[in-house]
């Protein structure tokens, strides 16, 4: 089924489209969902979050960009949407645990094992995975359309409505910042 | 400078550590989940369809006004009932005072 027709039978709201687009978008959108929020079961929440969103609003849609785009757009604001709420909540439980309630622990983000990394590179890539997640928002978008789902630097441009010179601004502050975290993190071991 | 060297073959080697990733596929149940999520979520838009038209400003509007013209129209007549009624007894109080109400003998007609 070519995008069009797709888009046509998804704005009929017919169930066999919809269907079609989760199973050929969903791996697309939770592993995009992953790579930021780093926890399984939230982020496919997230996801299922983004079906229902598209579902809702593909009315909207002009056809102004790739549906893929439009996808990752969605994802990615529903993530780093859920992200901030989550830092939130944590900081929120530090000041608590200042003031004698002490459920600092539970907000502590576990170590995070991707289940798409090659075996001999697991150990490493929980730590990379903690210092991508000390990144700044656009660095960390960058970074990870670029490494995790392979995307080029104009695909990333197009999805973050910025300018391919941009994008290669960001995957280099992102690298610069990531050197100088694992820097810091080797040194202290 | 042996381990300055490591250390940036370490750092090299970790942030390279995501190449040849495969993405990560969601559980088996993504699609029945979503599926019930999104029936949940039309069945409580239309339990919620009421307030939901409450909220929007023309129907809200529209039941004000109605209601205003209501209790305009209610307080009117009640008004109008009232210095109808009073001035009803004004005229029966009249009509007392000078008897007005008394039978006279050319009323009855008696005389022949």
């Amino acid at each position: 089924m070519s995008e069009s027709i797709l888009i046509e039978a998804l704005q009929r709201r017919e169930r066999t489209a919809f269907s079609g687009l989760v199973s050929s978008y969903q791996k697309m959108v939770f592993n995009t969902a992953l790579g930021i929020i780093q926890n399984k079961e939230e982020a496919e929440d997230v996801a299922q979050e983004v079906f229902i969103k598209v579902y809702e609003s593909i009315g909207q849609f002009k056809g102004e960009s790739k549906l893929s785009t439009w996808l990752y757009r969605i994802t990615l604001t529903k993530a780093l949407d859920w992200q901030r709420k989550k830092n939130r909540k944590k900081r929120f439980a530090i000041v608590k645990s200042l003031f004698g309630v002490n459920d600092e622990l539970q907000y502590d983000q576990p170590d995070f094992e991707h289940p798409g990394i090659l075996m001999e590179n697991k150990e490493r890539s929980v730590i990379l995975f903690k210092a991508i997640n000390m990144l700044p928002e656009n660095q960390k978008v960058a970074f990870l359309l670029h490494k995790v789902e392979e995307q080029s630097h104009q695909e990333i441009a197009d999805i973050m409505q910025t300018t391919v010179g941009a994008v290669e601004s960001y995957m280099h502050r992102a690298k610069q910042h990531l050197r100088k975290s694992l820097a810091g993190y080797y040194k202290n071991l | 400078m042996r381990d300055e060297q490591k250390l940036r073959e370490e750092i090299e080697a970790t942030l390279n550590s995501l190449e040849g990733i495969q993405r990560a596929k969601p559980s088996y149940y993504f699609e029945s989940k979503l599926i019930t999520r999104l029936e949940n979520k039309a069945a409580k838009k239309s339990s919620w369809l009421f307030p939901q038209l409450a909220f929007r400003p023309s129907i809200a509007v529209a039941v004000l006004s109605a209601f205003v013209i209501l209790n305009v129209v209610t307080i009117g007549t009640l008004l109008r009932q009232k210095s109808q009624t009073a001035s009803s007894t004004e005229l029966q109080g009249f009509a007392q005072e000078y008897n007005l109400g008394t039978t006279t003998l050319y009323d009855t007609n008696t005389i022949k």
